[in-house]
């Protein structure tokens, strides 16, 4: 366990299980558009769906059109239902009222959000330190809720001379700099997380890279990925990423539910870098929606084999139109 | 760099570019010696160019503060930072719009010197993340440019990210410094603040600064220097020395600054000559 490897400790996931990982085979086949004639065999074919939220069920707070109703539809065939979403701004809770507003029963075991799995993940490695946050509330509820300790800068005043930022920063012991999104990032958290990752012992965790992420007009935000870049760029160090499409997300999950039958199971998202790949490195099936930020054009022309999804459709509603 | 080659050193250059934070001066004060090379190759009859990454200062202040620092003879004409390059640059491409600055007021303040009309949020009219998604992008603004920014935030990045996305925008960056490295701290550089626009637009800007082209060319339209008569001397290897040895200029690397023995012996960038500090160049022309 080389913990500057993958940012890792030893006895939670070694080189080599990774390494078998990538080598099992994904299909390399071109994505099959969902239709009426296929939908039996698709459905009868898989016991677990696993959602990504953003752009499959809803965009921003509107609800995308049959989402609610084909979610209602598999889980009355018997079907099991898992959430799993980048988002790590809202606690599992938030999440779980969110989907019954919406007309939807589940329980918190079903939601797995990267907050979720950051906290989750930091106890598996038996993390006793103290944590330095960049991040939303929803981190924080989960670290808490998972007994970890941590600390965040919330009102950071600007400096005018830089050294007067390094004076502020808590001479604390860090364990690690945990980053998430934060829409109230400032430089002085960013100086002082590079700070705290100078310390070789110091790991560097983030619970999700997505870039961007689309905006209330359609367009796109950065996302924390870009936030976490910052960090990245200063500090030289790639983060342990948690979320998809890593493999701890997966581990996580499967820790928490036990083994599914990777052979009838579905992972269904919108993004090919994040849903689409995280499906392909853990061995089973995806279907794209294409109601979020990707397009058609967008998943023909993509190059890596990873990225490219088993089936397609336009939109979840599809699922029940179709059978 | 010894006495035994310095004469023909000096004998083959014309012009030397001096990095300024960690050659000339560091953690504000001048490195013993520096300002007494640099006196003695302009006795020489050298022409002595600074040229800093800097981005934080007009190029008057600069000079000044070169001046107040120890060189009597500095003229704003014998300083370019990457915020006087990015708007010459600007300027010389015939760039006629408005461009939404993100950066320090130095930066502004040279974009005005420039004439170059400009769009800055700050404090009051800062965009909340509400606000960045709803607000109606202006259709004059045709650049995004970003330099240093401690009062970097959302908002900021945010309505670059659209401009950039939506309206098309060339993207440029003064500089891409990852980190700003002194005596007693490490801390964020721009092109670490440039990342978070970067990865959120999936493109990378135009840089202004060492060791882009940019640079160069603005030095070579300003000063008519002859690259093969120049020498680079800098501290740091992946802007100061990338940029000498690819712009066919011999290049100097001081240990004065951030690169130790280590990250020299491990890197693909080499610089031609190397040594102790600039002092060392009059010590060494001089025999003492």
């Amino acid at each position: 366990g080389n913990i500057m490897m993958f940012g890792l400790r030893k006895g939670y996931l070694n080189k080599t299980k990774l390494k078998k990982r990538m080598n099992r085979s994904y299909h390399t086949a071109v994505p099959h558009i969902l239709s009426s004639r296929n939908i039996r065999q698709f459905i009868d074919g898989k016991d677990t769906f696993m959602f990504d939220c953003d752009g499959v069920l809803w965009k921003s707070n509107n609800l995308i059109e049959g989402s609610i109703e084909t979610l209602n539809y598999l889980k009355d065939m018997g079907k099991r239902i898992i959430f799993v979403t980048n988002n790590s701004t809202k606690s599992l809770t938030k999440y779980q009222q969110r989907f019954l507003d919406f007309g939807f029963e589940c329980d918190r075991e079903d939601i797995f959000s990267s907050s979720y799995a950051t906290a989750a993940y930091l106890q598996s490695i038996n993390f006793k330190e103290k944590v330095f946050l960049i991040g939303a509330s929803g981190i924080e509820e989960e670290l808490s809720l998972h007994g970890i300790d941590y600390f965040k800068l919330d009102k950071t005043p600007y400096y005018k001379y830089s050294d007067q930022i390094i004076d502020d920063i808590p001479d604390i012991e860090v364990g690690a700099v945990v980053m998430g999104l934060d829409i109230n990032l400032t430089y002085s958290k960013i100086a002082t997380g590079l700070h705290y990752l100078r310390n070789k012992n110091c790991i560097f965790v983030v619970s999700n890279l997505d870039y961007a992420l689309p905006s209330i007009n359609g367009s796109l935000i950065p996302g924390a990925g870009s936030m976490a870049s910052m960090l990245q760029c200063a500090s030289g160090m790639d983060p342990v990423l948690v979320g998809k499409p890593g493999p701890i997300f997966y581990d996580i999950i499967t820790s928490k539910i036990g083994n599914i039958d990777k052979d009838r199971t579905c992972m269904v998202g919108d993004r090919l870098d994040t849903d689409i790949h995280f499906a392909n490195l853990n061995g089973f099936d995806s279907l794209l929606v294409l109601s979020g930020v990707t397009s058609e054009k967008e998943m023909r022309k993509t190059k890596h084999p990873l990225n490219s999804p088993t089936y397609y459709t336009r939109t979840l509603h599809d699922i029940m139109k179709f059978s | 760099l010894n006495w035994d080659n310095i004469g023909a050193l000096l004998g083959s250059v014309d012009t030397f570019l001096l990095d300024c934070d960690g050659v000339i001066y560091r953690a504000g004060q001048s490195i013993p010696g520096s300002f007494e090379t640099v006196q003695y190759l302009r006795d020489l009859g050298k022409r002595i160019v600074y040229l800093t990454n800097n981005n934080m200062k007009t190029r008057a202040e600069y000079a000044q503060k070169l001046k107040d620092l120890g060189d009597d003879h500095v003229s704003e004409d014998d300083v370019f930072t990457s915020s006087y390059t990015i708007a010459s640059f600007l300027n010389d491409s015939g760039f006629s719009e408005t461009v939404y600055l993100i950066g320090s007021s130095g930066l502004a303040k040279e974009f005005e010197k420039q004439g170059i009309k400009y769009i800055k949020h700050d404090g009051e009219n800062s965009l909340s993340v509400d606000g960045v998604q709803s607000v109606a992008l202006d259709d004059n603004i045709k650049a995004v440019v970003m330099g240093n920014d401690r009062a970097i935030d959302f908002g900021k990045i945010g309505f670059a990210t659209r401009l950039i996305l939506e309206k098309n925008c060339d993207f440029y960056a003064t500089n891409l410094d990852s980190t700003w490295v002194t005596p007693t701290c490490i801390l964020p550089g721009t092109g670490s603040l440039v990342s978070w626009l970067s990865t959120a637009v999936g493109r990378q800007p135009i840089v202004a600064g060492k060791p882009s082209n940019v640079i160069y060319e603005i030095l070579v339209s300003r000063t008519g220097l002859n690259p093969q008569r120049t020498c680079m001397v800098g501290d740091r290897l992946d802007t100061d020395i990338l940029f000498g040895n690819s712009n066919e200029m011999k290049s100097m690397l001081v240990m004065t600054g951030v690169t130790n023995e280590e990250e020299l012996q491990g890197s693909k960038i080499v610089p031609q000559f190397k040594t102790f500090c600039l002092g060392d160049i009059k010590r060494f022309a001089t025999n003492q």
